[in-house]
């Protein structure tokens, strides 16, 4: 949710959402295939410069969004850097008295490969996402022939989602100026209700927007004019030099 | 007289068991600017959708420019009676304004040009210029009715048909709200306008029907409506303002019994600066 906000407001966000999927999605892909730590921290930098260089995005968002999959990575780093064993083997090892906790200079170089490589994807699809608003993206999806049924889904559901997070905060503050969430007890109480109605107004608004629909003639299908951000020549050819420079780096390492 | 745009015959419907509309007799002219009136849940907003074709009616039938409308024609019906919805929120399904503004258009099987110009003409009607490519989520609440207006004058209807159009709005985006249905009106357009408020009622409206219960129980000028006790009780309405202070001028001897019957507040107040000066010139 947050994201979108930011996103309506980043300076790339007039540029063209195929274009910008395009190049996560390419980077994406070759981030994976090329697996080179020179490859991946160039990717790091060059997303990092332009979704907050470029596009002006708060660092203090930017880096809060990446300690989500932070996280993630850390763990998921540190289960491939140590390794059990029944004896001390490895550079580095902890004895816990049944087995040995250890860490080998080529386990530990891996994680960290893995972790860059992990770091280098998500600044990529953050570049996308702090720059590009859902319905763009939903766009470029049905330019891509996606099944109708599904972009309808998602551009509705995109829409409607606000309107819920909207009604649900206020319930909720509706029941805090009630106190109904004085106690543990009461708050569960209180949310369980504060979900139910969500459910009944739900229902009932559907068929107020269904009506909405049908007098604006609907009759099947949802489409919108959608407007095309125009590509550049220079966006053309900075992505032909930026992917020319990964493979570049790629080839030098190897 | 002007041509009728809209006639309904002794329309009846119900929602499951309970009727709720019974036996509705109107003739809607071309220009006219026509309040709804009635207490909650008298069944204006039945009333409506079935005018633009979203409900069916069980009896009865509905005529544009003379010509009955059956199944087929509902499009033709939704095509040429715009509704804006009450909560702007239930109407708004795009992203961004501009995109929002054209699904009217766009399920009118237009060309792309045509479709680019009624959101051009829309947008700049309603003013949202520099909202166009704004999503409806971050708009305040005036700019999303004025949005809701834009939807419909998108598809260029000849009837407009308004719910409660200045519900929860604040004076100034209300009164917003009201210039912009006398420019409509001045445009020639045909509205329909349900609305608790008397005061604008009697100001802006040329006809009121009155519902209560499911019947349309009045149809008349508002000088003519407000002046019935037995209807205003039974559909909860009070007399305007202007109406009241009117009354006691006239039965203070103050201002002459004609059919002059001022109803704004500038009005009135013009006419006490002129009881002042034929006072002065009198003594």
């Amino acid at each position: 949710m947050q994201i979108d906000y930011y996103a309506y407001r980043s300076n790339i966000n007039n540029w063209n959402a195929g274009f910008k999927v395009l190049l996560a999605m390419g980077t994406l892909c070759l981030v994976i295939a090329l697996d080179k730590t020179a490859v991946s921290l160039f990717v790091i930098m060059f997303f990092g410069i332009l979704t907050l260089g470029v596009g002006k995005t708060p660092a203090r968002i930017y880096l809060h969004f990446m300690t989500v999959p932070l996280a993630f990575m850390i763990c998921s780093g540190i289960a491939i850097a140590v390794q059990f064993a029944g004896s001390p083997v490895g550079e580095w090892n902890i004895s816990l008295h049944f087995f040995y906790l250890c860490l080998t200079r080529s386990s530990v170089a891996l994680a960290a490969k893995v972790f860059l490589k992990g770091i280098a994807g998500m600044s990529a699809l953050y570049m996308m996402a702090f720059s590009t608003p859902m319905h763009e993206i939903i766009d470029v999806m049905r330019k891509l022939h996606l099944p109708r049924l599904f972009i309808e889904l998602m551009s509705l559901i995109y829409r409607y989602i606000f309107i819920l997070f909207d009604v649900a905060e206020k319930m909720q503050t509706a029941a805090k100026a009630r106190l109904g969430y004085q106690s543990f007890r009461q708050s569960f109480r209180t949310f369980a209700g504060v979900v139910g109605n969500l459910f009944l107004i739900s229902l009932k608004k559907a068929n107020a927007y269904y009506d909405a629909l049908l007098s604006r003639g609907y009759d099947g299908k949802i489409e919108f004019l959608a407007d095309e951000k125009q590509i550049r020549p220079w966006q053309i050819g900075g992505c032909a030099c930026y992917f020319t420079i990964l493979i570049f780096l790629w080839y030098v390492c190897k | 007289m002007e041509r009728s745009l809209l006639t309904v015959k002794n329309l009846y419907f119900s929602y499951d068991d309970k009727a709720v509309l019974k036996d509705i007799n109107v003739n809607i002219r071309r220009g006219e600017r026509v309040a709804v009136m009635g207490s909650n849940g008298a069944g204006k907003s039945t009333f409506f959708l079935n005018l633009n074709g979203v409900l069916h009616p069980e009896q009865g039938q509905i005529y544009l420019e003379g010509k009955q409308i059956g199944k087929k024609d509902l499009k033709e019906l939704r095509k040429r009676v715009g509704f804006v919805f009450q909560d702007a929120d239930s109407q708004i399904i795009a992203a961004t304004v501009k995109a929002e503004i054209s699904f009217g258009p766009m399920n009118m099987e237009l060309g792309r040009e045509e479709v680019e110009k009624r959101v051009r003409d829309a947008v700049s009607y309603m003013d949202l210029d520099k909202l166009k490519d704004r999503p409806p989520h971050y708009l305040s609440g005036g700019e999303k009715k004025r949005v809701s207006i834009a939807d419909i004058l998108a598809m260029e209807p000849e009837l407009l048909i308004f719910d409660e159009p200045m519900a929860a709005l604040d004076p100034v985006n209300a009164d917003n709200v009201e210039r912009i249905l006398n420019r409509l009106h001045d445009d020639g357009k045909t509205l329909l306008i349900a609305t608790h408020d008397v005061d604008f009622a009697y100001r802006y409206a040329d006809r009121i029907l009155v519902f209560s219960d499911g019947e349309l129980i009045a149809d008349g000028t508002p000088v003519d409506i407000f002046h019935r006790e037995k209807i205003m009780e039974r559909a909860h309405l009070k007399q305007p303002e202007m109406l009241v202070i009117w009354e006691a001028l006239r039965a203070a001897g103050l201002v002459a019994f004609d059919s002059r019957y001022p109803v704004t507040s500038n009005q009135v107040a013009k006419e006490i600066a002129h009881i002042k000066v034929k006072k002065e010139g009198e003594s």
